[in-house]
């Protein structure tokens, strides 16, 4: 159970060009109109963020092993998380708009990890409704969803929806093997 | 329909809930814009095709009677699409909740994470005898993320009694 059988699809590249569309039609014009001898720099928006998610689609692979949950992400930082499966709090699966267009569904895992801050699937830091802009977490809003792992969520984008449901399963048997961790609950 | 949903139903007030809230507050965005641009425009025409401004206020105030009945009506339909696709089964492991008419999302969480169970009422749900329960788990983020709104007092307890039987069981087998 890892990469290989459950793959992020490449069509999950499309996805952050569309929802980043509106910027790069900008940042387009503004280009041709800085530089009018050469309008080919307008192309360099979104060939830069064609670049930028395809390196990370292709140095994102995560596996199922026996006790942890392993994710390895990174370009020039290559980055390897181990996560113990009863550090999981909760699977959450959704797909948004381009993703029903697209045919994909994501998986989120958050975990319970003290050093972690919390994150939404953008990257964006969310604590219950206050936003913390500057400790731990990226200064401005983005829109361009994230592929692995980011403060306290594991993203996993991009899957068919077949594989997001045998994925889920997949963990769920896991999580249960291996009882929660430091059940902090009084119950 | 699950199980769970028939023996602990959602209120149908959920609706009349949430299209207040929601008609509320689209109609205060789109109302004051859309009111100021027909003055702003209807201004300008009358003085140069000088006729009556009183005309001007009769036809805005006819055109916001009318955007707060799309609002109102658009809302309501939508909500009610929510409720009916609104999802939630307790499994014997886990506790699926699924919400959102065009883009669901659904979040399972495994009883042994939930940390404690909390019941909670805004104002209109006060006003309305509605309660929210929530789930909370050691993610901070987890009780806006797994929430069950809308449900009257009967249900809510229910919910709460039963969530909080099925994780102490679950516990105790993981301790023992």
């Amino acid at each position: 159970m890892n990469q290989i059988s459950y793959p992020v699809q490449a069509r999950w590249i499309i996805k952050n060009i569309v929802r980043m569309a509106p910027s790069l039609v900008i940042m387009g014009l503004i280009s041709i109109v800085l530089f009018p001898n050469f309008r080919f720099i307008a192309l360099f928006p979104i060939t830069v963020t064609a670049l930028f998610n395809s390196l990370n689609f292709s140095n994102f692979s995560y596996s199922l092993d026996e006790k942890f949950l392993t994710v390895r992400q990174g370009i020039l930082n290559k980055q390897e998380r181990h996560l113990p499966y009863g550090a999981i709090q909760d699977i959450t699966v959704q797909k948004d708009i381009i993703d029903r267009v697209l045919g994909l569904t994501c998986v989120s895992i958050h975990n319970a990890s003290q050093s972690g801050t919390a994150v939404d699937k953008y990257g964006n830091v969310t604590q219950s409704g206050f936003r913390m802009t500057f400790i731990g977490g990226r200064r401005r809003r983005s829109q361009t969803e994230i592929v692995g792992f980011r403060g306290n969520l594991v993203h996993i984008p991009g899957l068919l929806p077949s594989d997001a449901e045998a994925l889920r399963q997949a963990l769920l048997k896991k999580m249960k093997e291996h009882g929660a961790e430091e059940t902090g609950s009084g119950l | 329909m699950s199980n769970t949903r028939q023996r602990f139903p959602l209120s149908p007030k959920k609706i009349t809930k949430k299209t207040i809230e929601y008609s509320i507050y689209y109609i205060v965005i789109f109302g004051s814009l859309s009111t100021m641009f027909v003055m702003g425009i209807g201004g300008i025409l009358a003085e140069a095709f000088h006729f009556n401004f009183g005309i001007v206020i009769l036809s805005a105030l006819v055109g916001d009677l009318a955007l707060v009945a799309i609002i109102v009506a658009t809302v309501h339909w939508y909500q009610s699409w929510y409720y009916a696709t609104y999802f939630y089964d307790l499994t014997p492991d886990f506790i699926i909740i699924r919400k959102g008419p065009i883009t669901p999302r659904e979040i399972t969480i495994p009883y042994e994470r939930v940390q404690d169970v909390y019941v909670d009422q805004d104002i209109l749900d006060r006003t309305l005898g509605l309660y929210d329960v929530h789930l909370s788990s050691a993610t901070v983020s987890s009780g806006n993320a797994a929430h069950i709104d809308g449900v009257e007092k009967e249900t809510a307890d229910g919910l709460k009694v039963l969530l909080l039987e099925m994780v102490s069981k679950k516990i105790g087998k993981t301790k023992s």
